[in-house]
């Protein structure tokens, strides 16, 4: 079931980097985190993101599963 | 060497150890420290410095290491288990032998079976072993992983893991460190420290940085050794440090997103689009980069100069031929190249890639590019194409695994992927799934005026579905099928027209044909010869030789058997499947002689590795002759045991007439041994209903018959017996079939002496000891017991001239070599109380548990050692207890003392 996510990782990721993360939007969010947020299809896919964000060695900072509604960061910034 | 062989050995190439690197002792005394037990942990992100700790503690242990470098299609337990005991074999070629014999031969993997073997062989190397497994955050199949888990819980003392990975296994790893089974190193213990990143950027890149860049670096990255590398990297090019290193500790950007962008603008546009066009390759070598980026380009020059430079290559042999990018830097190569490639220009460069290691026969590699090239019939023709060669080297179940990607929608649409899954199952015996695939096959063949592969399509699914439809007992419509498949057959390839031959020839032999099966059985033989095909050679010998026994032709049988043998000798005598059915048939002819000693020796080294034949009809064949050795040794219950295991086969598997009936034969006779009248009742019963057919005296009803005759005769029916008998007297005789026919002659001889007829009871008994004399037949004779001594040492009693005469006084001499063949126990005289060998530490152990009634495999399994070991101890305990069965022998120890 596609669900929602929305990873927050430390550092500032290039935007090229989207495509390496099953094509989610990536935003900056204060000086030093990143947003990546998007729908993924099913936990394989997650499971696969994950191990995604630990081989770059990149700090997971939090991982939720929101409902439908897609925030607009693009505001925040 | 060949190329799967090449990939092998990077597989188990321990990674080269750069000079001049930092030292970390304090680390590498704590994975010494860790190597004294059964696991040591190595856990961190990609980047660490794991593989170049490892390496150099290794280096400083001086433990001989076996070295195994796992990647995402080693998810498949068998695949896991051949690269695992590859790695061990180098370590010592008797580590892993038979395992690998096993794999090598099955169809499906016996996992334990093998771990088994292995754990034995590690025991005895009598040698500290370490083996590294690196990469193992790749491994996500639950099998695999229960492997690791089962070496771990049985790892012996000699015997120590190292798994170095990037996330925690799923092991039970509290229970480890609870038990201080294991010694963990975490990301937290690999960061360089200030001191160390000194030593790194000064004294190994010679970089000459004051202690406060230093220790800006330190901090930025962390103590992150990718990190610090590129780092490093990035300043040896650059005039201007303090900006560099201002600007890398001002920004907040992705370290390697920045250190990398800083690292490829220093090179040229050549080298920029070597390595991002590489990058899709797991494993690198000139020639292959060479495919890849096509046009001229020079890239085993381009490795070298990369190599020297530093540039995250990592050479994986000491020929320097092939090598690999460390992890993150392919990482990030990537994700550029699929910033700057559209995803069709990327799935050229798989596909590049994937007709490289086709024409270079490393197909696993080509498959595994195809599916990312998205070029699923690319994919579909790599398996239809290789399935032969790859089955033949018991590699089918990485094909099942590969078809298993595809849906059922894609295999049914492709009649070779249905026929090859079709005769996977045919040959496990699942007779249903291949009817299925059959079927799905059939629709899409075009028969009206074939093209060669359209025939050879044909010829493969009737081949397969004339098998199936022997197995199910329609012994005519099968010879139909396979006379079809003969015809449609091309000339070449070979196989296909060898397993025709020997399958249509065994349906000819099934159903009585003999001369139209003896033809083409030995013309099959001579192609095989030909052809190097061992397997389905020596299968078509087998076949020829039992053959020759139902026409009572023995020493031309045993000869069949012998030129089986030479021919795998000659081939190089690595073909133990082979060798093991070849064994069961010459321990039937050895019992038919009455060499019992030999037959026993015969049947227990076919029966050592029948498994790796894998076929069950011929695993059913060969319980039943260890069955009847077993009987006439006098050993009642490992006997039954015998007929117990070929019972459980033919549960689970479908198998062909022969094998049902004989196995049926030899059951009913045990039963009519019992003398249990209202089973005997029952089993007339069920014989008499099945013959209610026309075409009744046929080869098919042969064994049947003879056994309804024998329980006619135990029943007394005696009338009833005779006429069965002449019928299937006239049948056998104009049919060529002696051997039976000898078999007949004896029980129409028993029937007519219960009948209180000497004079024709004689006669009978002539008939068959003239049929049977020159052969040497023995047995036959022998398993009539009684009564049968009582006719013979009638006729020897007036006539020991003639040769018949003769004949009869040398069976009856073998009759009293068997009965009374042993005394009581406890009259024998050699009993002093103490054994003249005394058994050893693990025999006693055996011996323990037999007491106790566990069987050969249960023994195994306690005490961690192979069956096959197992029966080892055993023939020891009975040789030195001078014993024949379990019972005896623990009945013997307790007389002796030595058991309790």
């Amino acid at each position: 079931m596609p669900e929602y996510y929305e990873f927050i990782i430390k550092g500032c990721l290039d935007p090229g980097w989207s495509g390496w993360f099953a094509g989610l939007h990536l935003t900056h969010q204060g000086r030093d985190l990143t947003l990546l947020s998007g729908t993924l299809p099913d936990q394989a896919a997650l499971h696969g993101l994950l191990e995604r964000i630990r081989d770059l060695n990149l700090t997971l900072i939090s991982v939720t599963c929101g409902g439908s509604n897609i925030r607009n960061f693009d505001k925040e910034r | 060497m060949n190329n799967t062989d090449q990939i092998i050995r990077t597989k188990l190439h321990q990674p080269f150890i750069r000079a001049g690197l930092v030292s970390r002792p304090r680390l590498q005394e704590r994975i010494v420290q860790g190597l004294r037990g059964p696991l040591t942990l190595i856990t961190a992100p990609a980047g660490f410095g794991k593989t170049t700790l490892i390496t150099s503690s290794l280096a400083s242990s001086r433990m001989t290491a076996a070295w195994l470098s796992l990647d995402p299609s080693d998810n498949q337990a068998k695949r896991f288990l051949i690269y695992l005991t590859a790695a061990l074999q180098g370590v010592d070629h008797q580590i892993g032998f038979e395992s690998a014999q096993i794999l090598a031969g099955m169809q499906q993997t016996p996992v334990e079976e093998v771990l088994i073997s292995l754990i034995n062989d590690l025991d005895a190397a009598g040698i500290e072993i370490v083996l590294v497994l690196d990469d193992y955050q790749v491994i996500s199949n639950s099998e695999v992983h229960e492997v690791l888990a089962f070496l771990i819980e049985h790892c012996p003392q000699n015997f120590h893991i190292l798994l170095s990975t990037r996330s925690d296994p799923p092991l039970p790893l509290t229970l480890l460190r609870a038990r201080g089974q294991m010694i963990e190193l975490r990301a937290a213990d690999l960061r360089f420290n200030v001191i160390e990143v000194d030593q790194f950027l000064n004294q190994v890149m010679h970089l000459n940085l004051d202690p406060d860049s230093v220790a800006v670096l330190a901090e930025r990255t962390d103590g992150w050794i990718a990190g610090l590398q590129m780092a490093a990297l990035s300043i040896r090019n650059r005039a201007d440090i303090s900006g560099f290193i201002e600007g890398f500790s001002g920004t907040n950007r992705y370290i390697l997103d920045y250190l990398s962008e800083e690292v490829l603008s220093c090179q040229s546009e050549e080298i920029r689009h070597f390595l991002l066009h590489t990058s899709i390759l797991e494993r690198l070598c000139g020639s292959l980069c060479d495919a890849v980026i096509g046009g001229a380009s020079n890239s085993q020059n381009t490795l070298e100069q990369l190599d020297k430079a530093n540039l995250f290559l990592i050479p994986l042999d000491e020929e320097y031929h092939w090598y690999r990018y460390h992890h993150l830097f392919a990482d990030l190569l990537r994700t550029r190249l699929h910033q700057s490639l559209n995803a069709q220009d990327i799935y050229r460069l798989h596909q590049r890639a994937a007709e490289w290691y086709e024409g270079n026969g490393l197909i696993y590699e080509a498959i595994h590019h195809a599916s990312l090239a998205i070029n699923n019939e690319y994919v579909e023709r790599l398996i239809e194409q290789n399935y032969m060669k790859l089955t033949s080297r018991g590699e089918s179940p990485a094909f099942l695994f590969w078809m298993g990607k595809l849906s059922k929608e894609a295999i049914y649409k492709r009649p070779w992927l249905c026929i090859y899954a079709a005769m996977s199952s045919a040959w496990l015996g699942q007779l249903e799934e291949a009817e299925v695939l059959l079927a799905e096959a059939e629709k899409n063949i075009q028969v009206e005026d074939p093209d060669p592969n359209t025939r050879r399509m044909l010829a493969t699914q009737t081949y397969v579905k004339s098998r199936v439809t022997a197995m199910r007992g329609d012994l005519h419509k099968a010879i139909e099928l396979n006379l079809y498949a003969r015809e449609v057959a091309p000339t070449n390839p070979l196989p296909l027209r060898l397993m025709i031959g020997v399958g249509l020839g065994y349906e000819y032999f099934l159903v009585g044909d003999l001369d139209n099966a003896c033809k083409l059985l030995i013309e099959t033989i001579q192609l095989g010869r030909t052809s190097g095909d061992i397997n389905n050679t020596v299968a078509t010998s087998c076949v020829l030789a039992r053959l020759y026994t139902v026409q009572g032709l023995l020493n031309k049988a045993y000869a069949t058997y012998q030129d089986a043998e030479r021919l795998i000798q000659e081939g190089g005598g690595q073909q133990l499947g082979a060798v093991s059915i070849v064994n069961v048939g010459m321990a039937d002819l050895l019992y038919q002689w009455n060499h019992l000693d030999d037959a026993f020796t015969s049947i227990n080294q076919g029966l050592e590795f029948i498994r790796l034949w894998g076929k069950a009809d011929d695993t059913i064949l060969a319980y039943l002759v260890q069955s009847r050795i077993l009987q006439a040794q006098g050993n009642k219950t490992a006997a039954l045991e015998a007929i117990n295991k070929a019972s459980q086969v033919i549960r689970f598997s479908g198998v062909f007439p022969e094998a049902r009936d004989a196995l049926m034969a030899i059951e009913a006779r045990l039963q009519l041994s019992l003398g249990n009248n209202l089973a005997i009742d029952r089993l007339i019963g069920s014989l008499e209903a099945r013959s209610c057919k026309e075409n009744f005296f046929t080869f098919e009803n042969e064994l049947a018959h003879l056994t309804l005759a024998r329980a006619y005769i135990a029943s007394s029916q005696l009338e009833k017996a005779l006429r069965l008998l002449s019928g299937m007297e006239e049948s056998a005789r104009s049919g060529g079939r002696r051997g039976r026919l000898i078999e007949i002659n004896i029980l129409k001889a028993l029937a007519l002496q219960a009948a209180k007829e000497p004079m024709q009871a004689e006669a009978a008994l002539l008939e068959s000891l003239a049929l049977a004399q020159s052969e040497g037949f023995v047995r036959l004779f022998l398993d009539e017991g009684q009564p049968m001594r009582v006719l013979l040492a009638k006729k020897a009693a007036h006539d020991c001239t003639t040769p018949l005469g003769d004949y009869a006084v040398h069976l009856l001499s073998q009759f009293n070599a068997e009965f009374p063949a042993r005394q009581p126990a406890d009259e024998k005289g050699s009993l002093t109380g103490e054994l003249v060998e005394s058994l050893s530490r693990r025999e006693l152990e055996v011996l323990h548990l037999m007491a106790l009634g566990r069987t050969n495999l249960e023994i195994a399994g306690q005490l961690i050692i192979s069956p096959g070991t197992v029966k080892a101890h055993t023939a020891n305990i009975y040789r030195k207890l001078d014993v024949t069965n379990r019972t005896e022998a623990v009945a013997h120890a307790r007389h002796l003392g030595i058991l309790p």
